[in-house]
Formats: structure tokens, C-alpha cells, sequence
């Protein structure tokens, strides 16, 4: 007699049985339905009468109390930690050679700036101006054009909602940068001193580090990592 | 106490050196394999044995590789360069456990 295999439809459903556990994402369903199919079709090998759902739920018993949540839990934590750890990474390789020479060479550079005209609310001001700009760019051309996740299926990705987040991440850093300097130079006396001009300068290369981490680096780097784990999903 | 609760603090070694000797494996493949060599005495739940694979994943101590197998996907679990360095450094861990366990529950008695 042949082992009797799982077909199309049987399949779909275990996804449907997924979702209604509330596990969305695919990155987790796929894992999950692996591994329910895999034991659905090995239970099948010494009782081959069971019924698809009589063995499913059987199955989803030995998943605990809780079901499928401390699973979705887990992934998405240890998801999040494998990302936040490439970010800090990232960010910590501009304390680092060769990276380091550009944090302090840019610092120095509107440090100077700042000092030789003393000209510290024109250049922040300008600077505020210039991020504007490239944010908008970035919203209305770059992010859409070259960091959209575009996937075939209507299906929910941790990958693309975490590029999505970071997006929202990039914006309040915006609005949060602009509203500091705005309350900064118009209600404080801001100090004239040689300490304070540079820490401004050098705030303000963090920013357009953390910045371009938030808007370029992971979100490309997502995109990297999503359409070589499921090419078959991305469209062209 | 069940016999699981023993084996619970050494799930992570286990995965990572059952996936150092056989390769890359997937999830129900690694509870099937640990169920085979322990003669049914250690079952890896799934509630264990998931959470602990995306840990290790997000540690770099793990690699994985998806798959369309028959009429499904399928995520591959292999050990990294680093898993394989923290495989022997638990190992000798584990070595000195069991020594020291050995000692404390068998302790040598000495006839005067």
C-alpha cells in the first residue's frame, strides 16, 4: 500500500489553521505547516484511517496550552534581536577604522563651520532644510521604487513589516530632530562655547548616521535577505 | 520530575550538536532524530524546540535555507562557523558537568 501524502488543498487548509490561530506572518506559517504536515503524514504511516482533521488537531494538542503563541512569540523576539544586532553593528563600525575617520573628519568639518562664521542657527537651520528635502525624496521616490518589498501573494512578511516600521522609525526621527532644534535656538539661550558647538556637530553626524541606517542600510539589507530566502514570492 | 526535565538546560547543545554531525536538518526532522538516538526516553516539544532554533538562528549560531519540498516549503537548519566553534566549547562544558555530577552523586568511598 502507498503512504498516503498530503495533497494541495490539505495544505492550504493547515495555513488556514495557521491564520486562524492568529499566526500571519508567512516566515512562521511556512515553519508551522512543515512541521504539522511532517507529523500528519507519519502519524498516517501507523494509522492510516485517521481523518486530515482528526489528525491535525491531534497534532496541535501536543503544542501546549497556548498553542502556536509561544512560537509566534519566539520568532518574532529572536527576528527583532537578529536585526537590532545588524543595526548596532552597523553603528558601532563608525567608532571603528576605517569608518571613525569620517564621524570625527564630518564633526571637525561643521565644527569649523559653525566656529569660523559663527554662524551656529544659520547651518543647523540649513542642515534642517537639507534633511527635509531628502526625506521627502526619500518618501515619495526612493522608499517606493527601491525598498517596496512588491510580494506576488497577499500575505503578511515579518520582513516587510519590519521595513515598514523602520520607515515610521525614519520619520519621527525626523520630525523629532526638527522639533528640537526649532524649540532649541527659539526658547533656549543656546551656550558659546567650544564644548557645546562641537557636541552640536557631532549630534548631528549621529543623526544622519542613525538616519541613513534607518532609510538605506536595513531596509536594503531586508530586501537582501527576503528575496534570497523567498525568491519565489518577489515581483518582478 | 520527568526524565525531559533533565535534558531541558541542554536543549541548545543538543540541537547544535546533532546538526554538527548530521548536516542541515528541519524541525520535525531534529524531535524525530533526538526521539531515535534517546530510544524514546527525550521528546523535544515543539513549545522547546522552536523557540530555541530562532534563538540560535538570531545568535549567528545557525544558518537556515528554505525550500519547496513536494507540495511545501521547508526551512533547513545548518551550523555556522561559530556554531561549530561554540559546539566544542560546550562540549567541554558538559564533559566537566557530567565529571563533576559523577563525583557529587558517586562519591568514592575510601576504606581506612
Amino acid at each position: 500500500m502507498t503512504e498516503r501524502k498530503l495533497t494541495e488543498e490539505e495544505i492550504e487548509l493547515i495555513y488556514d489553521f495557521c491564520y486562524e490561530r492568529n499566526v500571519s506572518e508567512y516566515e512562521i506559517q511556512a515553519e508551522l505547516v512543515d512541521h504539522l504536515a511532517s507529523a500528519i503524514e507519519e502519524n498516517w504511516k501507523e494509522n492510516p484511517e485517521i481523518s486530515f482533521f482528526d489528525n491535525l488537531f491531534e497534532i496541535y494538542r501536543q503544542f501546549g496550552t497556548d498553542g502556536f503563541q509561544t512560537l509566534t512569540k519566539s520568532k518574532k523576539r529572536a527576528f527583532q534581536k537578529q536585526y537590532n544586532y545588524l543595526f548596532l553593528k552597523f553603528l558601532g563600525s563608525f567608532f571603528q577604522l576605517p569608518r571613525i575617520i569620517f564621524t570625527f573628519a564630518f564633526s571637525f568639518f561643521l565644527f569649523a563651520i559653525i566656529r569660523h562664521f559663527d554662524a551656529r542657527e544659520p547651518v543647523m537651520f540649513s542642515i534642517q532644510g537639507f534633511s527635509l528635502a531628502l526625506y521627502l525624496w526619500y518618501i515619495l521616490f526612493y522608499f517606493p521604487r527601491r525598498l517596496t518589498i512588491k510580494v506576488k501573494k497577499e500575505q503578511q512578511f515579518l520582513f516587510v513589516n519590519y521595513i515598514n516600521t523602520l520607515k515610521s522609525l525614519s520619520s519621527l526621527l525626523i520630525t523629532c530632530s526638527i522639533n528640537t532644534v526649532n524649540i532649541g535656538f527659539r526658547h533656549f539661550k543656546v551656550p558659546n562655547t567650544v564644548w557645546f558647538d562641537f557636541s552640536l556637530s557631532f549630534t548631528v553626524v549621529m543623526l544622519f548616521i542613525v538616519g541613513y541606517a534607518f532609510m538605506f542600510y536595513m531596509p536594503k539589507l531586508m530586501k537582501q535577505h527576503f528575496t534570497k530566502q523567498f525568491p519565489q514570492f518577489v515581483k518582478s | 520530575m520527568g526524565t525531559n526535565q533533565l535534558y531541558k538546560g541542554s536543549l541548545s547543545t543538543i540541537i547544535l550538536k546533532l546538526l554538527g554531525e548530521k548536516g542541515r536538518m528541519y524541525g520535525y526532522q531534529i524531535t524525530q532524530e533526538v526521539k531515535a538516538i534517546s530510544e524514546g526516553e527525550y521528546v523535544i516539544t515543539e513549545g522547546a524546540l522552536y523557540p530555541m532554533l530562532h534563538k540560535l538562528e538570531a545568535q549567528g549560531l545557525l544558518t537556515v535555507e528554505i525550500e519547496m519540498t513536494g507540495n511545501r516549503m521547508r526551512k533547513y537548519y545548518s551550523i555556522t562557523n561559530n556554531g561549530k566553534k561554540e559546539v566544542v566549547d560546550r562540549m567541554t562544558e558538559m564533559e566537566s558537568f557530567i565529571r563533576n555530577m559523577q563525583s557529587l552523586l558517586n562519591p568514592k568511598i575510601e576504606l581506612a
